[in-house]
């Protein structure tokens, strides 16, 4: 089983305020609640402008992508979205064999996800 | 119009040409026989010389215009005689039939092939087209597979029912793109129901959304089916079934169950996709797979449970109290921390059986366990040691940490008061106390101490407190 190092910093846009969460080595079932908590605190902070950093993540199973399934409709209730950076073709090729380029936004590279929001 | 005018100017050049040859043969027999034809002729020789001259140079700019300007090209031009000497020749009226009809067939094979030609372009874009979607499926249904076996590999990996319940859940949302979904599991003694035990995209159900009757018709329609109903297809059959309901309330959209010799174990309630999109077969049967590894996977924790725990006050038994006790102290070993050992024992609890009866005596038995409980760390173990004897592994404590948690609990047993046959009733404890590794460095040597030092509360008048020295 892989392990996950999140990391994750809060960048100003205008008055906005947008949290940048790095993820890096293998999201799963048994990473999940890590990254879990992580979320769970920004939406409690109420900071629902979110950018995923996937860059040095090698890895992303079924209950990873559930995450954020289970996340996204809560973010955008409050008004903010959640912008994926980063994907490299192995993540991106699961993004696309499951539908997710069509629910996320997904971006390739922070500027751009960032200037999405303003 | 072109040809015409082209063959027009052939004609001329054709009379020109004949021209130049027969003013040229003058020329010829007037040079060889100058003398004579003057001897004949005299002047008029030199007006019939100038004429002569005067249509060679009009016939030589008429050559030159022909040659040098592109009116007609050489291949045009020879083209043109063909054709000219193909009219000259005079081919039969029928013959140019017989050609029209046989040019008019090959352009009909032409066109009768163009549009099969037209026909294949439109099959083989069709099918490469088809290619492409089962393609894309078949990477989906590999990526399926190597999901499952990411799963099974996950659910044999642990006994915890939470961590079980919840890569189903995010496995589950994540294949499907799904907003939420629940899980249930059986519980219950004698009155057996289905109760949701974790959640995702949604608040875990209250109250008596939180449970399904096993007994009411839909859930006894899954057992029969035996596999994921989706509700909208049914509606018309259970919307007055209460069951059905409460799960269209929760925002249900697909029901998996996980039935055990016909038996409904656990199941799994999916709410909508996302997107918005209908559950494909393919979906409903990776959804009953995944169902049916979780369902297994709780079944096995379930198992497991029981065997590590007390039926009565659902503590640990001593030999899973005994097997943590030695992890802890190797753990404790490598960071060289202390643990504290508590051992309690419920004083006269031999009277209280004789009086009351051993019915009435396992209710102070689950009150105490309860107090336990609520009185310890989540990582503490708390085990029931033997009939009316408890213990705690504290993990990471010294002893003066390990005696204001013993004096709590012995200060919460005093202050509860137990109904025993409708008559109020007092309990107290006696407490040993010793740690890992000033007592000893094993754990049968903590265990030792802490049951000496009980011994010695007891001797000291119980309800007491004693730790080792």
């Amino acid at each position: 089983m892989g392990t996950l190092d999140i990391t994750k910093e809060d960048k100003s846009l205008g008055d906005k305020e947008v949290s940048v969460v790095h993820i890096a080595g293998s999201l799963d079932a048994h990473t999940a609640p890590q990254l879990d908590e992580i979320l769970s605190e920004l939406v409690h902070n109420k900071k629902f402008m979110l950018i995923i950093d996937f860059k040095q993540l090698e890895y992303i199973s079924s209950a990873g992508m559930g995450l954020f399934v289970g996340w996204i409709d809560n973010i955008r209730g409050q008004g903010g979205d959640m912008h994926m950076v980063h994907l490299k073709p192995n993540i991106m090729k699961v993004f696309q064999i499951l539908g997710f380029n069509r629910i996320f936004k997904i971006f390739e590279n922070e500027k751009d996800a960032f200037q999405e929001f303003s | 119009m072109k040809l015409k005018k082209n063959i027009l100017f052939f004609q001329i050049i054709k009379i020109m040409s004949g021209t130049l040859l027969l003013f040229m043969g003058y020329v010829a027999v007037r040079l060889m026989y100058s003398s004579e034809l003057t001897k004949i002729f005299g002047g008029i020789l030199w007006v019939a010389d100038g004429i002569v001259v005067t249509i060679l140079l009009f016939n030589g700019v008429l050559l030159y215009l022909f040659f040098a300007r592109p009116f007609v090209s050489l291949f045009d031009y020879f083209d043109i005689v063909r054709r000219e000497n193909t009219n000259n020749m005079g081919l039969p009226a029928e013959s140019k039939n017989l050609f029209q009809a046989f040019c008019n067939s090959i352009q009909q094979e032409m066109d009768k092939n163009r549009l099969e030609l037209q026909t294949y372009s439109q099959q083989v874009a069709l099918r490469s087209s088809l290619i492409r979607e089962l393609k894309q499926e078949y990477d989906k249904k590999v990526y399926d597979l190597f999901t499952l076996f990411d799963v099974a590999r996950e659910l044999n990996s642990t006994l915890v029912e939470k961590k079980i319940s919840q890569t189903m859940l995010l496995t589950c949302m994540g294949q499907m793109g799904v907003r939420s979904a629940i899980v249930y599991r059986i519980e219950g003694y004698i009155d057996f129901k289905l109760e949701a035990c974790d959640a995702r995209g949604m608040d875990l159900p209250k109250g008596s959304a939180k449970t399904l009757s096993i007994g009411g018709a839909f859930i006894k329609h899954l057992v029969t089916v035996g596999k994921g109903v989706i509700l909208d297809v049914i509606k018309d059959q259970f919307n007055d079934d209460d069951d059905f309901q409460k799960l269209k309330d929760l925002g249900t959209s697909l029901i998996i169950p996980f039935v055990d010799s016909k038996e409904i174990k656990a199941a799994l309630a999916v709410g909508p996709k996302v997107t918005g999109e209908a559950f494909t077969p393919n979906q409903v049967e990776f959804l009953s797979i995944l169902t049916n590894l979780g369902g297994l996977a709780m079944e096995n924790a379930k198992l497991y449970t029981m065997a590590i725990t007390d039926g009565l006050t659902r503590l640990y038994i001593q030999r899973y109290f005994i097997l943590r006790a030695d992890e802890e102290i190797k753990r404790s070993k490598r960071y060289s921390h202390q643990i504290c050992m508590i051992m309690i024992d419920v004083d006269n609890f031999k009277k209280i059986n004789d009086t009351y009866g051993h019915l009435e005596g396992n209710k102070i038995l689950k009150g105490i366990a309860a107090i336990l409980i609520h009185g310890t760390r989540e990582t503490d173990v708390t085990a029931r040691y033997g009939g009316e004897e408890f213990a705690i592994l504290m993990p990471m404590t010294d002893k003066q940490s390990g005696y204001i948690v013993a004096d709590r609990i012995l200060k919460m047993v005093e202050k509860t008061t137990f109904t025993i046959r409708n008559t109020p009733l007092k309990v107290t404890v006696s407490i040993g106390v010793s740690s890992y590794p000033l007592d000893g460095e094993t754990s049968t040597d903590i265990l030792d101490c802490a049951d000496k030092m009980l011994y010695k509360a007891k001797a000291s008048g119980k309800n007491a407190i004693v730790v080792s020295p």
